[in-house]
């Protein structure tokens, strides 16, 4: 290995590192939200329904090209059950319950997201 | 030209396989883009081997045959979107000339992530999902060092097998 070699070697690996720890300090951030109130359903970006997230509920949503996905709330949090969708992704997401977290069926173009409470729009108020 | 053609076919059919092995091999953890982006090998490795309109060529080719023998018509535009972005980062990063073979691979499958999480954000007009950023970084990371490990070890064995035929 010429010093040229492993000079190109370094770029590399620091490229690596720094996109590593720049998502880890992301994902850090992330995780630290609290638990969010209300799930919202979005088809084409539009919220089409809304649900409280400690209310145990099943719902199935149709979206307009056939796609059928039955949601489950259950204990503050809710997880894609079942999916007529060719690839199932949005089933294998899991649980999800802090605010901003999200499932996608893209074949479906639906999102179902995390929400706080109503009033939570403003963190204070100054008077 | 009669043995340039012969590699050509020779490294778009290792990128189907990989195509194939990838289709099979389930490797997206519940992320939406997330892949693990074998092909790449390929592509990268005809670039090393030949130049870019040769891995032009054989992106192109890999993708719109294997996606319509493994996948369907969103999944091509999905693969295209990905291949693009991450096919001009790749030829900008070897312009540079500060990266090796690895390091542009790195690129490559870090790129491709985010051209499908943009794609995603298109299709579903939520931008709320790019809460899947970090992760799909970080596994374009492990995928394109990976990717480039392998192709730098082979490239050498290729190269030395183009030079005597």
């Amino acid at each position: 290995m010429t010093e040229n070699d492993k000079r190109k070697w370094r770029a590399g690996f620091v490229l690596a590192l720094l996109i590593i720890t720049f998502s880890l300090i992301f994902m850090a951030v992330l995780y630290q939200r609290q638990d969010g109130q209300r799930v919202v359903i979005l088809i084409d970006g539009k919220a089409t329904a809304e649900y409280d997230l400690s209310v145990n509920r099943t719902v199935t949503i149709r979206t307009a090209d056939g796609g059928e996905n039955v949601l489950t709330i259950q204990d503050g949090s809710c997880y894609m059950k079942e999916a007529n969708c060719p690839d199932h992704i949005c089933v294998r997401e899991g649980h999800i319950h802090r605010k901003g977290q999200s499932i996608i069926c893209l074949p479906h173009h639906l999102v179902i997201q995390i929400e706080g409470g109503k009033e939570a729009e403003v963190d204070a108020v100054v008077r | 030209m009669k043995l340039k053609v012969s590699q050509m076919g020779l490294l778009l059919s290792v990128a189907l396989i990989l195509s194939y092995i990838e289709s099979v091999i389930p490797f997206n953890f519940g992320i939406p883009g997330m892949k693990l982006g074998l092909p790449n090998l390929a592509v990268v490795l005809t670039l090393y081997l030949f130049g870019w309109k040769e891995a032009l060529l054989i992106n192109l080719t890999r993708i719109l045959l294997s996606g319509f023998m493994f996948g369907n018509m969103a999944g091509i535009l999905f693969s295209l979107a990905g291949a693009a972005v991450s096919f001009l980062s790749m030829l900008a990063a070897r312009k540079t000339g500060i990266f090796d073979l690895c390091g542009v691979s790195i690129c490559g499958g870090v790129t491709h992530n985010i051209g499908q999480i943009l794609i995603a954000v298109y299709v579903v007009r939520t931008a709320g999902i790019m809460y899947y950023l970090p992760v799909l970084l970080i596994a374009g990371v492990i995928t394109g060092a990976l990717n480039g490990m392998i192709a730098m070890r082979t490239e050498p064995y290729l190269k030395k097998m183009q030079r005597r035929a």
